[in-house]
């Protein structure tokens, strides 16, 4: 070996020892400053994401402040999907059309300002000014402060989802004043929270360090510091995993999941993520307007293989629209539970989709086909379903794209029949069935109109007694089981690697909502 | 005073260039499939207020971003803003896009040095090392390794690379801020992907030098091999290696996408690919309006070099 370098050498003259050289000085130059271990107060945080801007009302600032621990809002979501106080101490209905929040006392922002009724008010109103979906969430909603830690929600409608609308990160709060009156998502030193985190440092989309607020609230933090990066590639955040320097790696890729296992120090948590991936169906279209032909592609559907086949399988088959919300375990023995081939066939065969000796099923010579559309993570998805949906004789175009605009297009001018997209299933489930089911509803892409689910839904949003809203959701899901206009088919689980050094990690169907909690600790 | 004249000839060409360019990407980014409003404020992602945002107010925020103007007056407006350094606003993050484009040049920048200088070095090295054996098992190694780093997609070498230095010898972390030091492996990725084909131009000009009848007068006078390479052969094959270079080093400035992604660096090109995805026509705008004129101006350099590197050559 030293004789082959030597000879290299001897014979190459001095472009090659040039070369030779500057490589040697680009070696020196990787190894000569050994990465540093990480301190054990440090916690380091790995994530697909982080803020763009430090403004709460500025897009998405709400949701990374939150998952960083630094911003909190009147309620949050529990790990189960239920809406309970945060800032907020109680939040009870007056009447139909009024809602009384009591804050809790002593609460104050970093600078030490209290989180009075008047700071909440200014903050809610700045974000509804500013920020489409907050004013979206507040829309009809006015707020009247009644005391220093008591306001009043006047709604224009009867509203019993507001609890669960005040938990939503758009409405995270915040000291308005200190914001200013415009966007402002740079100024370290405007930022005024309530989390048990404080923003040092902040580098957009690269690097946010935060600190304990030893003033917190609530329980203290037992991490005095946290370094949260961005790691936009998939396979960088599993060789971050990997690498022995990061505790917590988010939004880590399923196909990584089989060989972190042979990682020593590293665990994987997975939890049924906030939203079902589901096929969404243009009624309007020749085929899909029956109902049994509907009926019949979601009965075909192998969810269990489905799962196994697109998503390393990493999931939880969905059988009906809220199967996988954890607060109504109900709803996951509605719809289709099981994968039933021969039900398929009996009902194409009723809607006149007779199968040709090709292996296609045809009406008038016309044959049974669909143009299904997928984009970003989706396609593995639509590649099975393709497969499935030709068993029974129907064919499946898939029309995929990176590029959101051009599905978005697409969709827009009615050249499709089937659209797969994960929308979420926890939160305000009024409106989560509204846009869905309802027409016009801003999801209802396929133009679902039925007067037996309109009537429901219209009644849960007069309803206030939590255990009748919860029958009627589940005589919505059976509906929509029933007429499908969408086809469930599984919960994409949020995958999160964490080091075996750290402890209370909490899952969470948010997951990178509620990423930094309280009770994360280092092992000393 | 020659100089003067054709240093402001090239200024006004480069205006028209400036212009037809902004136009075009202006026209086709407007003709693509999709609109900002809907994909960043409309009903494309999972949130809270599921697309709630009413029309109204996706209305009011077309009308704030100008976009219900004709295309015509948009264009105008834009350009009269840009007349005073002004690129407007991102759709996405609020900010001026100056003011993003130059948060993230200086890390592009860096990485284009870098990864131009790795290129150049080994390009220049070797292809002189393999012209010079040619034909011996020096040569056919270096040229077999040359097609493994062409063939190598880029994705897969970057990501080796970062397990070897990340994750068996730990020279490098996945999970630390961004430093000078972060900018090895990016760049030596790069380096080694874009090196073999202007390598393999140098190799074919300096073995065509090496056939010339001045060569072999040369090599019947008795110089030495060095001598002939450094006199001779090396200044009269190299221009088509530095044309190679420049037009290398301004794609390199423009950004690399895979690369910014997987090593988690801030450069331009992930940001734009991003932009370009939401539609945020301001950012798009912006960016090719930079790139063109780096591009014009690594040009220009190149021109210059050419009058360096050969006197014949007269601007």
């Amino acid at each position: 070996m030293a004789w082959l370098v030597c000879e290299i050498v001897r014979r190459s003259g001095w472009a090659l020892k040039l070369t030779l050289v500057t490589a040697g000085l680009i070696a020196l130059s990787a190894c000569g400053e050994a990465a540093q271990p990480i301190a054990t107060e440090e916690l380091v945080i790995v994530d697909e994401s982080i803020a763009y801007g430090l403004d709460p009302a500025d897009q998405w600032g709400g949701y990374y402040l939150r998952g960083a621990g630094a911003a909190e809002g009147l309620t949050r979501f529990a790990p189960d999907g239920e809406a309970v106080p945060e800032l907020a101490e109680s939040i009870t209905a007056v009447d139909l059309l009024t809602w009384e929040v009591k804050l809790r006392p002593n609460v104050h922002f970093w600078s030490g300002t209290p989180v009075d009724a008047e700071a909440v008010k200014a903050s809610l109103e700045r974000s509804r000014r500013l920020d489409a979906e907050a004013a979206a969430l507040l829309d009809g909603i006015r707020i009247e402060v009644i005391d220093p830690i008591t306001l009043h929600f006047f709604t224009k409608d009867p509203n019993p989802m507001l609890p669960v609308t005040l938990a939503n990160y758009p409405l995270v709060i915040y000291n308005a004043a200190s914001y200013g009156e415009q966007p402002n998502p740079l100024d370290l030193q405007a930022m005024d929270l309530t989390g048990m985190f404080r923003v040092t440092s902040f580098t957009p989309r690269q690097e946010m360090v935060l600190e304990a607020n030893n003033a917190y609230w609530g329980p203290k933090p037992q991490v005095g510091r946290i370094r949260l990066l961005q790691v936009t590639d998939s396979q960088a955040r599993l060789l971050a995993a990997q690498d022995g320097r990061t505790h917590i790696v988010g939004y880590f890729p399923p196909e990584g999941v089989a060989e972190l296992e042979h990682t020593e120090g590293m665990n994987i948590v997975t939890v049924p993520a906030d939203n079902i991936v589901s096929v969404y169906l243009n009624l309007r279209s020749l085929p899909l307007g029956d109902v049994r032909v509907r009926q019949a592609l979601s009965w075909a559907i192998d969810r269990q293989e489905l799962v196994d086949l697109a998503n390393e399988g990493l999931g939880q088959p969905a059988s009906s629209w809220l199967a996988s919300n954890p607060a109504y375990p109900d709803a996951a023995k509605q719809g289709y539970t099981r994968y039933d081939f021969a039900l398929a066939t009996v009902l194409l065969d009723e809607a006149g989709w007779k199968l040709d000796s090709d292996g296609i099923r045809k009406r008038e010579g016309q044959p049974l086909t669909l143009r299904l559309l997928s984009w970003g993570i989706e396609k593995p998805v639509a590649e099975v379903l393709q497969s499935q949906w030709a068993k029974v004789g129907v064919v499946v175009e898939v029309q995929h794209s990176d590029d959101y605009g051009m599905i978005l297009t697409r969709r827009n001018e009615g050249n499709w029949e089937a659209l797969i997209e994960g929308w979420e299933n926890l939160g305000d489930l009024l409106t989560i069935a509204s846009v869905h089911f309802e027409p016009g509803g801003a999801i209802n892409y396929g133009g679902y109109d039925d007067a037996s689910t309109n009537a429901l839904i219209d009644r849960l949003s007069k309803t206030f007694d939590e255990a009748d809203r919860r029958k009627l959701l589940l005589q919505i899901n059976t509906r929509a089981s029933e007429m499908v206009p969408i086809i469930p088919l599984f919960a994409r689980p949020r995958i999160t690697a964490v080091s075996t050094q750290v402890e209370g990690f909490q899952p969470h169907p948010r997951q990178g909502e509620y990423l930094v909690t309280a009770s994360l600790r280092i092992k000393k | 005073m020659a100089l003067g004249r054709y240093l402001l000839s090239r200024l006004a060409s480069s205006l028209y260039v400036l212009l037809g360019t902004s136009l075009l990407m202006f026209i086709l980014m407007r003709l693509a499939p999709g609109d900002p409003i809907d994909i960043m404020f409309g009903r494309t992602h999972s949130g809270p207020g599921l697309g709630l945002a009413r029309e109204e107010r996706l209305g009011e925020i077309r009308e704030e971003l100008g976009l219900d103007k004709p295309l015509l007056a948009q264009y105008i407006i834009w350009l009269g803003r840009v007349t005073q350094l002004d690129f407007g606003v991102s759709f996405r993050t609020h900010r001026p896009v100056a003011v993003e484009l130059i948060s993230r040049l200086p890390a592009t920048v860096v990485l284009a040095i870098f990864a131009f200088l790795i290129q150049a070095l080994l390009a220049v090295g070797f292809g002189i090392l393999s012209a010079m054996q040619a034909n011996g098992w020096l040569d056919h190694s270096i040229r077999l390794v040359a097609i493994v780093c062409t063939a190598t997609p880029i994705f897969l070498l970057g990501l080796l690379l970062l397990y070897l230095f990340g994750v068996r010898l730990r020279w490098v972390s996945i999970s630390a801020p961004i430093s000078f030091r972060q900018v090895i492996l990016p760049a030596l990725t790069l380096g080694v992907v874009t090196a073999p084909q202007t390598m393999r131009v140098l190799r074919a000009s300096l073995l065509e030098e090496f056939s010339r009848p001045y060569m072999i007068a040369a090599r019947a006078k008795g110089l030495s091999e060095r001598t002939l390479l450094r006199r001779h052969a090396l200044p009269n094959a190299i221009l088509p290696t530095v044309t190679l270079l420049g037009l290398s080093f301004g794609s390199l400035l423009g950004g690399s996408v895979i690369i910014e992604a997987l090593f988690s660096w801030p450069g331009i090109g992930k940001y734009v690919v991003d932009s370009i995805y939401v539609r945020d026509y301001p950012v798009i705008q912006g960016y090719v309006l930079v790139t063109t004129v780096f591009v014009m101006t690594v040009n220009l350099l190149v021109d210059f070099l050419y009058t360096v590197l050969d006197p014949r050559i007269r601007l």
